[in-house]
């Protein structure tokens, strides 16, 4: 490979780097993204991962069913096609009180949410459950900044040739 | 009926006239920001234009293995363009060029298949080899691949998109809610493909996008390009910028094509076309020495001698072109650096004439005049058979390309020879080509 690159640095220096699963080299992953079945299998993948990538944003991934009528529509997308991933249940105000707890418990750094229907729990996750996270100060108010390393409080990488 | 013809716009950070982004207007930052192409796809629309093109090299521009100081930058990546000005546009078409050479089959059909879908039916694939040898070194290859070669991988590799894009049948998706039932498997074929280059399982993991398959152009104008060009292209963009020479290479594809078993009425060639309009045939001439003035000396020497693979930095750059010097060197030219060299020959043109020359247009055809005279040569050309139509190559944007699409687009309209509307949503309406039949493809089963 002998370079440069065709276009000038980008942006952000670097794209996020984003890990799902196995670490793969030490401090090479910027946003860890984990599928654990349980919060004490959680609390055991960060604490792995806190050793390899000390700086990565952990980041669990939650599947969420949200609504008066969840318990049914998770019932009836069961009988279609089950998986096995960490879901929720319930309504908007009760996945915020479950994700502030999660946080509280110093378990993740945040959530890659999964709407299991869209547009439905889509809407509902940024229409009743967002505003409930801000007010309980987990979330701000509105970007801050304008890059994805600014909304996840990252550093623009130095460029190895900095110097 | 006059015949009409098509248009396209070659996108081109900064401008095609090589020294067009010194040009006051042009803020050079803004190249490789989503507004700079999002304008250009807009104006292109507005002017009812067949589609948008976007290059590719695979390797910076270099001199002596240094970055080039004086030259403009190459684009972003010519999908991510399209994909992003998909979204800001509803009918113009949208063509992405992607080595064949540097790229593996089933990625390509894949991004191509998204881009159309995307796009509902906009997409076309300028497919090159790559011209450039430094592009191997940016892929794990001690050379670059030999030319014979090249072409022979692109046939495979085309192929195997076809199949791959023919692999869903019309009617796979069912989205049965009742039975639960997404895809019908029976409409889904693998291709199993074991070839010279490549072995490809499929199927592809997207279904038929809207067009069948993109529209496919080529680029290439030396013999093995032409003999490609008769086998896939739909659309040609020659670098053509004499007359007589863009009718025999027309001519040349068309005749090759029934052997091929295509039907040589459906091609359409686009030659590249940068226009220097002014209100007065004088006002055009000074735009073109004010542009030939920012031209960087250096710039013209380098692209010559990068076009010619022969360093000319230490001839006199008011001496002749050293053609016997350069024809002795037995590099393999191609057909626009042998038809510059016939003409500085010709003309007794010197080295910094010719280093004008390539620099000014990067060796495709230029007009210098008034929009009433630019759209009396288009006709000619278009009238003699030397083309169907151009690719407009602004000198720099965003001026220049608004300028043609207001001043050149209505003149063509009202003479008959530019639709005033689009007839249909996607690209092959556009250009009037054929949706492919599911089972065109070869290898499809």
């Amino acid at each position: 490979m002998r370079g440069p690159l065709n276009v000038p640095r980008p942006v952000q220096g670097q794209p996020v780097i984003i890990h799902c699963g196995a670490p793969v080299t030490a401090n090479s992953a910027e946003v860890v993204l984990t599928e654990p079945a349980t919060m004490a299998e959680a609390k055991a993948g960060r604490a792995k991962w806190q050793a390899l990538s000390p700086r990565a944003r952990y980041v669990v991934r939650l599947e969420v069913i949200l609504g008066e009528t969840a318990a049914k529509r998770a019932a009836e997308l069961d009988a279609m096609a089950a998986d096995n991933r960490l879901r929720f249940v319930g309504t908007p105000e009760q996945l915020a009180a479950h994700l502030a707890e999660w946080h509280a418990a110093g378990v993740c750094d945040g959530f890659d949410i999964l709407p299991a229907v869209m547009p439905i729990d889509l809407d509902l996750l940024a229409d009743e459950v967002v505003p409930r996270l801000r007010a309980r100060g987990l979330r701000p108010g509105g970007y801050a900044g304008r890059t994805l390393r600014e909304h996840l409080a990252l550093e623009r990488p130095l460029s190895r040739f900095a110097a | 009926m006059t015949r009409q013809m098509h248009l396209g716009v070659f996108t081109y950070p900064g401008g095609h006239h090589i020294a067009g982004w010194r040009h006051g207007s042009v803020v050079p930052g803004d190249i490789l920001g989503y507004d700079y192409y999002r304008r250009t796809a807009e104006a292109a629309e507005r002017g009812k234009f067949d589609l948008v093109f976007v290059g590719d090299m695979l390797a910076a521009r270099e001199k002596d293995g240094r970055v080039i100081a004086q030259g403009a930058l190459n684009n972003i990546d010519s999908i991510s363009i399209l994909s992003a000005v998909a979204g800001a546009t509803k009918h113009v078409g949208l063509v992405a060029t992607l080595s064949t050479t540097y790229n593996e089959p089933f990625a390509i059909a894949e991004r191509f298949s998204s881009l159309d879908h995307l796009s509902g039916g906009r997409a076309g694939w300028n497919i090159i080899t790559t011209a450039n040898d430094d592009a191997a070194l940016n892929f794990s290859r001690k050379s670059h691949m030999e030319k014979t070669m090249r072409y022979q991988r692109a046939g495979e590799f085309v192929d195997i998109c076809k199949g791959l894009w023919d692999g869903w049948k019309e009617g796979a998706i069912v989205a049965d809610r009742a039975e639960g039932t997404f895809v019908d498997t029976s409409k889904v074929h693998e291709i199993d493909h074991k070839g010279q280059f490549f072995s490809v399982k499929g199927a592809l993991d997207l279904p038929r996008s809207p067009q069948g398959w993109p529209v496919m152009v080529q680029a290439g104008g030396s013999p093995a390009g032409l003999e490609f060009a008769a086998t896939v292209a739909e659309v040609i963009f020659a670098a053509q910028s004499d007359r007589e020479q863009a009718i025999k290479f027309r001519a040349a594809v068309k005749q090759r094509m029934p052997g091929h078993g295509r039907d040589p009425a459906i091609l359409k060639v686009l030659p590249g076309l940068l226009p220097i309009l002014g209100s007065t045939e004088k006002e055009a001439l000074a735009k073109e020495k004010m542009l030939n003035e920012l031209l960087h000396p250096a710039v013209g020497i380098w692209m010559l001698s990068e076009q010619m693979q022969f360093r000319l930095y230490d001839y006199p750059q008011d001496g002749p072109l050293p053609t016997k010097d350069i024809r002795a060197s037995g590099s393999a030219f191609t057909p626009r650096v042998v038809h510059l060299m016939e003409r500085a020959d010709r003309e007794g043109l010197s080295v910094r004439e010719c280093g004008i020359l390539v620099a000014a247009s990067r060796s495709h055809g230029s007009f210098v005049g008034t929009p009433e005279m630019l759209v009396d040569h288009m006709k000619l050309w278009l009238d003699e058979g030397a083309c169907d139509g151009f690719n407009i190559m602004p000198a720099w944007f965003h001026d220049e390309m608004d300028l043609f699409v207001d001043q050149v687009v209505p003149i063509l309209q009202r003479r008959g020879l530019f639709r005033r509307d689009y007839e249909g949503p996607m690209l092959r309406h556009h250009l009037g080509l054929p949706i492919p039949a599911a089972s065109a493809g070869r290898l499809a089963a």
